[in-house]
């Protein structure tokens, strides 16, 4: 991986500008800007979110890649446990383990052992702990990001350990190498994750201290390689043994089965993580000692980089474990002695990145306020994102921060448009919408798709013409076709009722007559029935029925008619 | 209002919305942050929010939370329409409640809403009319030293 590349990359060439990820951004850290994705870095969790909602493919985990494994002489897979459900119930960890071999890795390690290890640590540590009440596990770092960012007074209760993709490295890279043997750092430790919180942890870690890994691939990326390569490996029984604890502790998301602190809960998807966190921050908690809280919507199982479905996959891994049976637990002592080396500790302070301005002047900030609620006043409220920004009031936001215009808004701009002067075709609107435009006379919807459908006569013909205009407004050649040459007057129709659309009102571009439509939900729609023209007029109250926003809507710009 | 304020802005409340009960709160907690206070008025103002919030929630049948701020403090208001408080220094109790079990299965009902607000907020009073409403009023005052929640 690059130097502190974030871990979700956009691909500029496939975005289409549609916004569906900005909506869904739970810190609104998204715009669509010049009909590109643009991130503001600062507020991202790295939860995925936008991952999923992107269905073309524009936004992407960054992960490392084959150049990376080659500066280690020793290779290290260290596969999350949700792995081990993602080929059915009859594929061992130890099969998965072992296919990692015809992948480029030296070797696989499992860290189911780890997870037990991080458990029983965290057990040890509350026994100890003296609040304040309840703590919040650090499994997740999208939700550690999203204490730092929403949640300040939040950070005393994090649980300083870990995540077991962490603390594995730290068990596993010293004994390697004394096996291997080379130097420490000739080993490349590389996580198998099942989400991009976790990658991007990597690179720009929670706090100071550098990631004990050397690097991430997605179970995703590596579920087709790995299927082939199990298909390919004959089996073989002798499996190193798994920690059957370490895989309750992730089925369980965190909660801790049979130990002393049992009085924890697990709290996952943002919604409900956002809900508990809000009543712990209010002082009211459910009496829960430890919560266990994930971004993803199932935990880990539900990560964005995993292949097989949540349910799927944890009913696996149940099966799976069923057959395994039992395995001896780790030894507290053990674990108690690996707490004295750190190797569990978050050595390091998580520090408030709060995405609101910094204590200052509070009349400068009110007043920001007030001009803020002024702008959103005159916005049409419907958050529908067609601006760019997630809704009227982070459009609102960006006006005050100079950042984007109120005319970011198609509805603004429209009915500005519509107040001060019909347009033409020399006033091109830079947001595009299109109309939604019916016959005046038999109601007929007349506009299909992009295409606005009418009916010509060229004088001295009887025979209407059926033409298709674009009805993306502001690139709108009204070129009719027809016969006779450029500039030929035509009487245009309606091509389902036959009624001459005429108005009285004559195109201010060339003077010819203009041809009226009522747009969807009020408003008239006119254009000039002259050939090659192209002047059109709206005028108002228009609607969002009768002018839809267009994001994501192909350039359809010169339609000719047939 | 004996003098302006530097900015004001109010937020409804539903009774019986157990559904979104601490959505107010939480949208008030955005706009503090975003005045940039300290975090420990923010804090202070949320837990008062909060339980003024579910208060509405749970006994009376809407309201509305008017916050105001001030140069040197932050005013909150919460109107509303219900039954209100017969006997104000009963309900000022710790412990005393008149929240029905199912509430208390929701983890309200202690008892410790009202003494709670009072005692994170440096201005606090109800005045309450039976039959038609209870108006809440309370101020944390951002200039001065953090008082122990
Ligand atoms: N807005 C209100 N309208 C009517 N009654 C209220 C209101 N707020 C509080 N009360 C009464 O005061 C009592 C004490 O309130 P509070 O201290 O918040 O404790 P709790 O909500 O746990 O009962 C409530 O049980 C209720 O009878
Ligand atoms: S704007 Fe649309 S296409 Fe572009 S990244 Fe977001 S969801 Fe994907
Ligand atoms: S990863 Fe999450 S927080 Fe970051 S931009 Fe995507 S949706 Fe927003
Ligand atoms: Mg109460």
């Amino acid at each position: 991986m690059a130097e502190r590349e974030p871990a979700i990359i956009a691909d500029h060439s496939l975005c289409i500008g549609c916004s569906a990820c900005t909506r869904v951004c739970p810190t609104h850290a998204l715009r669509v800007r010049d009909k590109i994705v643009q991130s503001k870095q600062e507020r991202c969790l790295k939860c995925g979110a936008c991952i999923f909602a992107c269905k073309h493919g524009a936004l992407r985990a960054h992960t490392s890649t084959s150049a990376d494994l080659e500066r280690f002489k020793i290779r290290v897979a260290l596969p999350s446990l949700v792995l081990y459900g993602q080929f059915g119930e009859d594929v061992r960890p130890g099969q998965i383990l072992r296919a990692f071999r015809s992948l480029g890795f030296d070797l696989a390690c499992d860290i189911s052992w780890v997870c037990e290890m991080v458990a029983t640590a965290s057990d040890a540590y509350l026994t100890d702990c003296r609040g304040p009440w309840p703590q919040i596990s650090m499994t997740c770092p999208a939700v550690v990001r999203l204490i730092q960012l929403k949640y300040p007074d939040l950070i005393p209760h994090l649980v300083p350990i870990d995540p077991p993709c962490e603390v594995a490295p730290r068990v596993y890279r010293g004994r390697l190498a004394a096996e291997y043997g080379v130097k420490p750092s000739e080993i490349g430790m590389f996580y198998i994750s099942p989400c991009t919180a976790l990658v991007d942890a990597i690179e720009r870690p929670l706090g100071r201290r550098p990631s004990s890994l050397d690097g991430a691939f997605s179970i995703s990326e590596l579920y087709g390689p790995l299927l082939r390569a199990l298909r390919n490996s004959p089996d073989s029984d002798s499996d190193e043994p798994v920690s059957i604890r370490g895989l309750r502790w992730v089925m369980a998301s965190g909660e801790i089965p049979g130990m002393r602190n049992v009085n924890s809960i697990s709290v996952k998807g943002l919604q409900d993580v956002t809900y508990v966190l809000d009543r712990i921050e209010a002082g009211r908690c459910y009496g829960a000692d430890f919560v266990n809280a994930y971004i993803c919507s199932d935990g880990c199982f539900s990560g964005q980089l995993t292949i097989a479905g949540r349910y799927s996959a944890q009913r696996y891994l149940h099966e799976i474990m069923r057959r395994i049976g039992d395995s001896p637990p780790v030894r507290e002592e053990r674990v108690r002695s690996l707490l004295q080396t750190r190797i569990f500790d978050f050595d390091d302070a998580i520090i408030p990145q709060p995405d609101s301005p910094p204590a200052g002047d509070l009349r400068q900030a009110a007043a920001r306020q007030r001009q803020k609620r002024e702008l959103w006043s005159r916005l049409p409220k419907r958050d529908c994102g067609a601006c760019g920004a997630p809704d009227c009031d982070s459009l609102a936001g960006d006006v005050v921060d100079g950042e984007a215009e109120l005319t970011d808004c198609p509805f603004f701009r429209l009915e500005q448009l519509a107040r001060d002067a019909p347009f033409s075709k020399t006033a091109a609107c830079s947001t595009r919408f299109a109309v939604m435009a019916c016959c005046p006379h038999c109601s007929t919807m007349l506009t299909q798709g992009p295409h606005l459908e009418i009916a010509a006569v060229t004088p001295g013909s009887e025979r209407p013409v059926r033409a298709r205009l674009s009805a993306v407004v502001g690139e709108m050649g009204a070129k009719l076709s027809g016969e006779g040459p450029e500039g030929t007057t035509m009487q245009i129709r309606c091509p389902e009722c036959g009624a001459s659309l005429e108005s009285t009102e004559r195109c201010s571009l060339c003077g010819a007559p203009l041809a009226r439509l009522n747009l969807r939900g009020g408003g008239t729609y006119q254009l000039c029935s002259r050939r090659g023209c192209g002047g059109q007029t709206i005028s108002g109250p228009c609607t969002s029925e009768g002018l839809v926003a267009l994001a994501g809507y192909a350039s359809d710009s010169s339609q000719e008619g047939s | 209002m004996d003098r302006d304020s530097l900015y004001r802005e109010s937020f409804p409340i539903k009774g019986d919305d157990f559904e979104r009960g601490g959505e107010v709160a939480t949208r008030v907690k955005g706009l503090l942050q975003q005045l940039g206070l300290p975090r420990d008025v923010i804090r202070r103002l949320s837990i008062a929010n909060f339980e003024a919030e579910m208060n509405v929630v749970m006994y009376a049948r809407e309201a509305t939370l008017e916050v105001l701020v001030f140069p040197d403090l932050i005013r909150v208001q919460v109107v509303d329409r219900g039954p209100g408080i017969a006997d104000i220094d009963w309900a000022m109790q710790e412990g005393h409640s008149t929240a029905t079990e199912a509430m208390r299965a929701r983890g309200f009902g202690a008892g410790l809403g009202l003494p709670n607000i009072q005692r994170n907020t440096d201005e606090f009073e109800v005045k309450s009319d039976v039959g038609v409403g209870t108006t809440l009023r309370y101020a944390v005052h951002t200039t001065s030293r953090p008082k122990e929640g």
